[in-house]
């Protein structure tokens, strides 16, 4: 997680400079909203930026490394400083009171307090209405940071509220090259790296034999609803069932098999975009011929339509039965 | 670093400090407490990040030695850990020393710990004081300044600032005021040495709470000293920090009303017992009100009926009823906690109508004044 200044830089150019240049223009907001994709370095450059606020000495806008400012910081002693984590599933409103409390009375040390909270989609309706006032106008000298995953999700009076920063995901191909120089193979690499943005889990997925389980039965299911019929109901039941017994397992394949059929539009479409199974392409490209748009959309949506409902806690099996009949549906009724 | 100590004086001092030191802090540095070595002597400092105890032990005392300094330094140990370890130590003397990777060794008789320390480096660093911005109030009063206000700060955290009690030097006189925004408890006090300028800074109850149970009831003076950070509370061995309430503190001062209709004279204890028995049956309702009114020749009826319970009466002779005829409604514990803070025989209750705030204060000064609201009834 401590990536040194100069990977944080390399990693996010435009936004640490963004951010160094508030700094040196002592213009620090008082309320940050970092959002971007799982993987694109909020947390690295969130301590970058707070410890560049934090420190005493700070040299170009770099911190020092050196002085008590930093050091405190890395080691998790310095006073001025507090981070909130979801309890449990949630941010709840007593975290929320408490930190309001905390921050409404003077730091222990002069100098700018600042409050990070993680995963600030996590909010409840309640601690974020709570947290309204206090974020808009905070008393004293006061950061805050919210980091994201979900933009969305974020209430909007909150959003309006921040300065917004935005982390421009790291580009497919670049992750997909340095995935290939790790030593996956082209497809492994071009799978994994759809599914996150993030260098470290798209390796030990990569090198997880669970995971090339579910790929391949994910790749086999679509055969299976697109050409054999008869066997796609046997290879929900006799594959993917006993395979995927965690309902986040079920929800990794879900989107595995919702990125095949992004890749069927692809081909469909003759566009260049990227490819999860480019080992799949000649089978797409003979089946592109077949199906219409109109088909495929009504395929994603009722993929997309499982996922809702497998959040809702449906019984699993019969989610799958639905769905592979759901995906049928050109063949079986006409 | 290398010292020894009488252990019975570490104690001492220790037990001071171990009372700002909590176990639910988050910042890790602060489950310890520090330790300085210096020639003069011993500073302990222990703190939960909102208040902040420090103590000093002198190396030399009434020429008695009680700390042999073989090399200054400073560390951080585990408060929890290192309290039980000295109280548990076999002989009256203790040997510390720590070695250049913060592991401490304290040595007593023939039994030897090994703890592991931390780098003082990262404990939280004090405010400097300034000895011109300081002034002085005995250690009794400012225990009574405290008792007699901090109860009146709002124990819902809504309004951060009202959780505090503002402190405000002005004029030559010291004026606290606290308020929960339904009643207010003020107390003025002159001061002998004048600080520079004018303070004003609010106080977080729970601090205040906390700085009474360590102050004595002597009359041994106490320098208060305002920073913009911190406020610190000054004995010959106790410095005790806290830290502040941010933002402006609401304008009291128009609160209190200046013209009175009606103006009552009582026993204080007569009535503070009184409201006490009115309340026992008062308590079953929701809002805990009694009534007053006055009556003819001096006398005071307190009264308080809950349908289901039955109801109480008790007329108290006043020493005076001066003004408009009045029946009132208000929250028989936060006149009891006022009438628990005025000091003195005979309470003046001034009133401005049924429906407007009324005070409290002594017939013989003005130190105190408590306000109240009273409790709209049909």
């Amino acid at each position: 997680m401590d990536a040194n200044q100069n990977d944080v830089r390399q990693l996010q150019p435009v936004v640490m400079k963004q951010l160094q240049t508030v700094f040196q223009k002592n213009r620090v907001a008082h309320a940050y909203l970092f959002e971007g994709a799982k993987g694109t370095g909020k947390v690295a450059v969130m301590r970058s930026f707070v410890k560049l606020l934090l420190c005493e000495q700070p040299i170009e806008n770099v911190s020092c490394e050196t002085c008590r400012g930093c050091r405190r910081f890395e080691s998790g002693n310095h006073p001025n400083f507090i981070q909130i984590e979801p309890d449990g599933q949630d941010i709840k409103k007593d975290q929320m009171l408490q930190l309001i409390y905390e921050m409404n009375k003077t730091g222990l040390e002069a100098g700018r307090k600042i409050y990070v909270l993680h995963r600030a989609d996590r909010l409840n309706a309640s601690a974020a209405n709570t947290l309204l006032k206090f974020l808009e106008e905070p008393e004293g000298l006061i950061t805050a940071i919210l980091l994201t995953e979900k933009p969305h999700a974020i209430l909007p009076t909150i959003r309006s509220r921040s300065q917004i920063i935005s982390f421009p995901a790291i580009p497919y191909e670049e992750r997909v090259k340095v995935l290939i120089g790790e030593g996956l193979t082209a497809s492994m690499a071009a799978t994994v790296s759809m599914l996150t943005n993030d260098l470290e889990d798209s390796l030990q997925l990569a090198k997880d034999e669970q995971f090339a389980q579910v790929r391949k039965t994910v790749l086999k299911l679509v055969e299976a609803v697109e050409s054999n019929v008869h066997e796609a109901m046997l290879t929900v039941h006799e594959e993917w069932l006993p395979l995927l017994k965690e309902k986040e397992e079920t929800e990794q394949a879900l989107d595995l098999l919702l990125f095949a059929y992004r890749d069927l539009v692809s081909v469909k479409a003759n566009s260049d975009s990227a490819y999860a199974y480019p080992d799949f392409l000649p089978f797409y490209q003979q089946r592109a011929l077949h199906i219409t748009y109109e088909h495929l959309s009504n395929k994603i949506e009722a993929i997309l339509k499982a996922k809702q409902q497998l959040h809702r806690n449906m019984n699993r099996t019969l989610l799958m039965e639905q769905l592979t009949l759901n995906l049928q549906e050109g063949f079986s009724f006409v | 670093m290398k010292f020894e100590i009488m252990r019975e004086r570490l104690l001492d001092g220790l037990n001071d400090v171990m009372k700002a030191v909590s176990s639910k802090t988050t910042i890790p540095i602060l489950t310890g407490i520090k330790l300085e070595v210096t020639e003069q002597g011993l500073h302990l400092t222990g703190s939960d990040s909102d208040i902040t105890i420090q103590t000093f032990i002198k190396a030399e005392e009434n020429g008695e030695q009680v700390i042999r300094v073989i090399e200054e330094g400073t560390i951080v140990v585990q408060a929890r850990m290192f309290n039980e370890i000295v109280r548990k130590l076999p002989t009256s003397d203790v040997e510390i020393e720590v070695n250049e990777q913060y592991q401490t060794h304290i040595r007593s008789g023939k039994s030897e710990f090994h703890l592991i320390g931390l780098d003082a480096s990262e404990y939280p660093l004090l405010p400097e004081i300034q000895d011109d911005r300081q002034f002085v109030i005995p250690a009794d009063l400012l225990k009574s300044i405290v008792r007699e206000t901090v109860f009146a700060v709002s124990t819902s955290e809504s309004r951060p600032v009202l959780t505090g009690v503002h402190w405000e030097v002005k004029n030559g006189e010291l004026v606290c005021v606290a308020t929960d925004s339904h009643r207010l408890a003020r107390r003025k006090t002159t001061l002998e040495q004048l600080p520079e300028g004018e303070y004003s800074v609010v106080i977080p109850g729970k601090s205040l709470n906390e700085l009474s149970k360590i102050i004595g009831d002597s009359s041994e003076p106490v320098h208060i000293v305002m920073t913009q950070q911190q406020v610190l509370f000054k004995t010959s061995d106790v410095l005790f920090y806290s830290r502040l309430l941010e933002g402006n503190y609401p304008d009291t001062s128009r609160l209190i009303p200046n013209e009175y209709k009606t103006t009552v004279t009582v026993n204080g204890k007569a009535l503070l017992q009184a409201i006490d028995r009115a309340s026992l049956l008062a308590r079953e309702e929701r809002n805990n009100i009694v009534r007053f009114s006055s009556l003819e020749g001096n006398v005071v009826e307190i009264s308080s009926s809950s349908p289901e319970v039955g109801k109480v009466e008790e007329e108290i002779q006043a020493t005076s009823i001066e003004g408009e005829e009045l029946k009132i409604s208000f929250s028989a514990k936060y006149m009891m906690d006022a009438l628990k803070a005025v000091d003195g025989q005979d309470v003046m209750v001034q009133f401005t109508g049924a429906m407007r705030p009324f005070i409290l204060k002594s017939v013989h000064d003005d130190a105190i004044l408590q306000l109240i609201l009273p409790v709209r009834t049909y």
